[in-house]
């Protein structure tokens, strides 16, 4: 192959040639098992109570939160990568009746009790679904 | 000293312009990061024609005036990272025998971008960047080996006049 009138065979050496391809073949590796460990488990459900950090969850364990504030009770359940609110004793009772939230910046917001549940570094919004429920 | 000033000051000038060339260059993948590095030509050929420790400081000054006038501080500390790396690697590699001047060039682009997201990584204070990592190192490769072409054509001329 010729380019800029030189040869690149000559040009590029043995060792040239075995870096260029072990770099490209590292970096196809890494893209097989990174996607999988970097994205995958990166996402996570950020709450916050009355405007500051209460605390941040990995969507990739089932749990359950409770949170006991002066302003009431919360339930959240993070179960397969979505989180919902399962139990609030606020007066309208709107958290309970939201979708699960699984993709990043989807939340939960109980207006009452001063609560936001958000999905960081999720999943992306599937366009066909709205990304809440209002009623 | 004068001679280093001179030839120090005029590396600088044509890195800066390569730099701004590339910057009226439309050429985008939509990924941050994914770039030419025409100015990285100067670098590679002064890392052949001068002492090392020039080329280190026409870089790091290449940086740092760049970045005053058309970029910002974050954009500064990502290049030094990068400029560092990609400057420390192409050293070693072109100690290294049976390197030739497109594989050093070649190993400059992809620590170079390894450099930057290294640096992304502490500075946003997640790993979610190094998401990047594999289309960076290909980039940086196809990139270097670009550049590591036009640079051989450039120093068997410029050899030649000498």
């Amino acid at each position: 192959m010729r380019l800029f009138r030189i040869n690149i065979g000559e040009a590029m050496t043995k060792r040239d040639m075995i870096l260029l391809v072990s770099v490209v073949m590292a970096a196809a590796v890494m893209s097989f098992f990174w996607k999988a460990a970097v994205i995958d488990s990166s996402g996570k459900l950020v709450i916050m109570s009355d405007g500051k950090l209460y605390g941040e969850y990995s969507l990739f364990e089932n749990r359950t939160i409770e949170i006991e504030t002066d302003l009431g009770y919360n339930k959240i359940v993070i179960k397969d990568k979505s989180a919902y609110m399962e139990m609030a004793d606020c007066p309208d009772g709107y958290c309970m009746t939201y979708k699960p939230i699984t993709a990043t910046n989807q939340s939960i917001v109980c207006l009452p009790h001063r609560l936001v549940v958000q999905v960081e570094n999720g999943g992306k919004v599937k366009k066909s679904e709205p990304d809440i429920t209002v009623h | 000293m004068a001679k280093k000033t001179a030839y120090c000051a005029m590396l600088t000038a044509l890195a800066m312009i390569f730099s701004y060339i590339e910057s009226l260059i439309p050429f985008s993948f939509g990924i941050p990061g994914v770039k030419l590095g025409l100015s990285n030509l100067v670098v590679l050929m002064a890392l052949y024609f001068f002492p090392s420790d020039w080329v280190l400081l026409v870089m790091l000054l290449k940086i740092t005036l760049m970045s005053f006038l058309f970029g910002n501080l974050s954009m500064m500390i990502y290049s030094i990272a990068g400029g560092i790396l990609s400057f420390v690697m192409m050293l070693l590699f072109k100690r290294i025998n049976g390197f030739s001047m497109i594989g050093v060039s070649i190993i400059g682009g992809v620590s170079h971008n390894i450099g930057q997201l290294c640096a992304a990584v502490l500075i946003v204070g997640s790993i979610a960047p190094l998401s990047y990592m594999p289309v960076l190192i290909v980039s940086g490769a196809i990139t270097g080996a670009l550049i590591g072409i036009v640079s051989y054509r450039i120093r068997r001329t410029v050899r030649k006049g000498l």
